[in-house]
């Protein structure tokens, strides 16, 4: 039961904080191109990448908090209906080549954003064990 | 004060999400992660209705900005098919990409082409 607490929660300011960008002027363009939920969408996907990574490797999180965090906050974050809807609507306007290109680069730099966090959260995991090593080391050199 | 409704559409939004992508998942054996495919093809053809029924900004912040945009999910797509891809499921992983974006732009015109018809 806890664990849906959490995930609404998460899913509560999740949505709210997407919605709060896409309505402020930060990511407007002049050209209609939906950049807002460009920039949500692979965003969120480097955070729940990276998120994911630390929570394999070192972060002892409990399981429901973590669900929280990604299904519920992340999840809600990022939105894949909106995307649809925004395709349809510069189809609608017969803008054929920025539909297709809007569908692309979603996906790519989605993938990109993935790949991203994995190898920054790789990266914090080994500083943290080597940082370990070396606190190890000279409790050995100072016995 | 619209936030909240957002927020609130938000909460129930996440939460069906997790709790039918988790019953789906666990009826099959697929490779692909079939719950998080279902549920946003399944979303997007519900935004194609909420989005074109004229529905009053209120509601359609509690439906369509705060349930639907909560329910379907983009970062969990792109997770699992990356890790579909990292198992060295290279094909299956693209085609997950692929498939999953023409067939919900496909279904969220189904939806609007749906409700269009019913309010005609």
């Amino acid at each position: 039961m806890r664990k849906y607490l959490y995930i609404g929660l998460g899913g509560f300011f999740g949505a709210i904080l997407r919605t709060a960008i896409k309505s402020s002027s930060m990511l407007k363009t002049d050209v209609e191109f939906p950049l807002d939920t460009l920039f949500i969408n692979v965003f969120g996907s480097f955070l729940i990448a990276l998120f994911l990574t630390l929570c394999i490797g070192v972060m002892e999180i409990d399981l429901d908090i973590r669900l929280g965090i990604t299904s519920g906050f992340i999840g809600a974050f990022t939105t894949f209906s909106t995307v649809c809807k925004e395709v349809i609507g510069l189809l609608e306007q017969e803008k054929t080549f920025l539909a297709i290109f809007y569908s692309f680069i979603s996906i790519s730099l989605g993938i990109i954003a993935v790949y991203t966090g994995i190898v920054i959260g790789k990266k914090i995991i080994l500083f943290k064990i080597r940082g370990a090593e070396i606190a190890i080391d000279k409790n050995m050199d100072e016995k | 004060m619209h936030f909240l409704i957002v927020g609130i559409g938000g909460v129930f939004g996440s939460i069906t999400r997790y709790k039918l992508g988790k019953a789906i998942a666990e009826k099959s054996d697929s490779i692909y992660p079939i719950g998080t495919f279902l549920t946003n093809i399944m979303g997007a053809f519900l935004l194609g209705i909420v989005s074109n029924s004229g529905l009053n900004s209120n509601y359609y912040y509690l439906l369509g900005d705060g349930f639907l945009g909560a329910f379907t999910t983009f970062s969990t797509f792109m997770y699992e098919g990356f890790m579909l891809f990292q198992e060295n499921e290279k094909l299956n992983s693209i085609a997950y990409f692929i498939i999953t974006v023409i067939l919900g732009i496909i279904f969220y015109g189904l939806g609007a082409y749906v409700i269009k018809q019913f309010l005609l």
